[in-house]
C-alpha cells in the first residue's frame, strides 16, 4: 500500500474547497467592516477630514531595541529530543521593533533566534480604536535536521536518520486584532509553506489579558491554534522513500493545539527588565501515532532579562 | 596750624567708618551661617527613582524620607503645589519616614516651617520607565 504525500486530485477538490470557504468569509468581514467603517466615517467626520487613526495618514517613525538574555526550557514533541547541554537554554536575541508608515516589524515573541522564527513584517491595513486588521509575513512552524536533533539533542540514531530535513514554515497571514480594556485578541488567516508539497492553512488565535499589580506586568494568555493536514504531514510523516523498520510508513492528520500561558515583567532599571513565563501546549492525541512523536502536552518555561536601548 | 573739631564731630566721623568697615563682617558672618545651616540642612530620598515597566504607567515603591535641620523646630512635609499636610514634627532637628509612592510623574517633597510656611527644604523622586510612550499596540506572546 502506498500512501503518497503529493496532492491528489481529490484532495485537490477539498483544498479548493476549503479557501472558497475561506475568501468567502473573509470578503463577508471585509465587507462588514468596511460598512462599519464608512457609517463610522459619516459619523465622526462629516467634514470629511481623514480619519487620524487610519494607517495610511500614520506617519511616526517608532524603533525599540531589545536586547534579549534569558535561559529557556523548551520540551518538544519528538521522541527522546531534549536540550542536552547548557547552551541549550541560553537564547539571547536581539528584539527589534520598527514601524512607519503603517509598516511594522516586531519580533514579539520571544523566539527571535531563528530566521522568521519570532519577527513578524507587516503593514496596518486598517487601524480603529478597539481593532485593526493587518497583513502580515512571520515564521509560524521551526523545521529540525535530523542529523542535529542525533547529535546534539538526544535522538534516537535509528529512529531519526535518514530523515530529510524539515523546513521552518512561513506564512503570509491577514491579521485580526481586537483590543479591550487590558487584553488583547487576534486572530491570524495565514498561507503558510513549508516546501513546494507543504503548504497549507494555520489559523492562529490568542487572548492575551494583562494584570497590572504594582510595577509588575502579568499577562495571562490562551490559544488554539489550527494547522493543515500538509503541515502536519510535513513535520511529523513518514515518506515512502523513509521508512525503515523501526519506522514505518505514516500520513498525519490535521492539527490543533492550544496553549496556555502566563507571562510576567517587573523594571529592574530604567534600561532592564526581568521576565519570566510558563507556556503549556496541548496538541491533539493523533499526533502521538507518529513514530517520531511521544509527547503531545508540552511545557516550556523561560526566566531572564530585557536590556532595552 | 591744627583743627579742633570737638567730639561731636569725632563721633559722627568714627561711626559711618564702624558701619562701613563692620558691613561685610556681618555679610560674612551671615553668610557663614546660611553655609552653616545648608550644610547641616539635608533631606534625602532613598530610592530616589521609582522605575515603571511603560512611559505613563504609575509607579509604585515604598520610600525612605530622611530630613535634618540645624535648629530645632515645628516642621511639616508637604508634596510640591498641595497644601495638605504628609506629616508634621514638632520641635524636631532630624527624623525619617517611609512613604508609600505612587505616581506616574516625577513628585517633589518640601520640608516646611510650620511658623511661616517657609520651605526649608526639597528632595525629588523621580519617575523614570523601561518602554518609551507608543502608539503601536504591543501583542504579547511568549511561544
Amino acid at each position: 500500500m502506498f500512501i503518497i504525500s503529493k496532492i491528489t486530485s481529490g484532495q485537490f477538490s477539498k483544498q479548493l474547497l476549503k479557501w472558497r470557504m475561506i475568501i468567502t468569509i473573509l470578503l463577508l468581514c471585509f465587507t462588514f467592516i468596511s460598512q462599519a467603517n464608512e457609517q463610522t466615517l459619516e459619523e465622526n467626520y462629516v467634514d470629511n477630514t481623514v480619519d487620524p487613526n487610519s494607517p495610511v495618514v500614520k506617519n511616526d517613525f517608532e524603533w525599540q531595541v531589545i536586547m534579549d538574555l534569558s535561559v529557556a526550557y523548551e520540551q518538544v514533541p519528538l521522541k527522546g529530543v531534549h536540550q542536552t547541554n547548557i547552551l541549550q537554554y541560553f537564547r539571547p536575541a536581539m528584539l527589534i521593533d520598527i514601524s512607519y508608515k503603517g509598516f511594522f516589524l516586531q519580533t514579539n515573541q520571544r523566539r527571535s533566534v531563528a530566521v522568521l522564527g519570532g519577527a513578524e513584517f507587516g503593514y496596518q491595513l486598517l487601524v480603529k480604536d478597539n481593532w485593526q486588521i493587518d497583513v502580515i509575513a512571520k515564521g509560524y512552524m521551526f523545521g529540525y535536521d535530523p542529523n542535529v536533533l542525533i547529535d546534539d539533542s538526544g535522538a534516537d540514531k535509528d529512529l531519526f536518520s535518514g530523515l530529510k530535513e524539515r523546513e521552518n514554515t512561513g506564512g503570509v497571514a491577514l491579521r485580526y486584532s481586537r483590543y479591550f480594556d487590558n487584553a488583547i485578541f487576534s486572530i491570524d488567516f495565514a498561507h503558510a509553506h513549508a516546501e513546494e508539497d507543504a503548504t497549507g492553512l494555520i489559523v492562529d488565535s490568542f487572548y492575551s489579558y494583562l494584570l497590572p499589580y504594582r510595577n509588575w506586568d502579568i499577562y495571562f494568555g490562551g490559544g488554539i491554534t489550527y494547522y493543515d493536514q500538509d503541515l502536519i504531514d510535513y513535520y511529523i510523516g513518514i515518506n515512502p522513500d523513509e521508512v525503515t523498520a523501526n519506522r514505518p510508513l505514516y500520513t498525519a492528520d490535521s492539527g490543533f493545539r492550544a496553549q496556555l500561558e502566563v507571562y510576567a515583567q517587573y523594571p529592574l532599571s530604567a534600561s532592564w527588565s526581568f521576565n519570566a513565563g510558563i507556556t503549556q501546549s496541548f496538541y491533539n492525541n493523533k499526533i502521538k501515532r507518529s513514530p517520531l512523536v511521544n509527547k503531545n502536552k508540552l511545557i516550556q518555561v523561560m526566566l531572564g532579562a530585557h536590556y532595552v536601548f | 596750624m591744627s583743627f579742633n573739631l570737638g567730639k561731636g564731630f569725632t563721633i559722627l566721623l568714627l561711626v559711618p567708618l564702624c558701619v562701613f568697615t563692620s558691613q561685610p563682617t556681618i555679610a560674612k558672618a551671615v553668610a557663614h551661617q546660611k553655609s552653616i545651616e545648608a550644610k547641616s540642612t539635608s533631606f534625602t530620598a532613598q530610592p530616589e527613582q521609582c522605575v515603571t515597566l511603560r512611559q505613563g504607567r504609575k509607579c509604585f515603591a515604598s520610600i525612605q524620607l530622611q530630613w535634618k535641620i540645624p535648629l530645632k523646630q515645628n516642621v511639616c512635609l508637604f508634596q510640591e503645589g498641595q497644601q495638605k499636610k504628609i506629616k508634621c514634627w514638632k520641635n524636631h532637628e532630624h527624623a525619617n519616614m517611609v512613604i508609600e509612592f505612587e505616581s506616574n510623574e516625577s513628585i517633589n517633597y518640601e520640608l516646611r516651617s510650620l511658623s511661616d510656611n517657609k520651605i526649608i527644604a526639597q528632595t525629588q523622586i523621580k519617575v523614570s520607565w523601561v518602554h518609551k510612550r507608543t502608539t503601536r499596540k504591543r501583542r504579547w506572546r511568549l511561544f
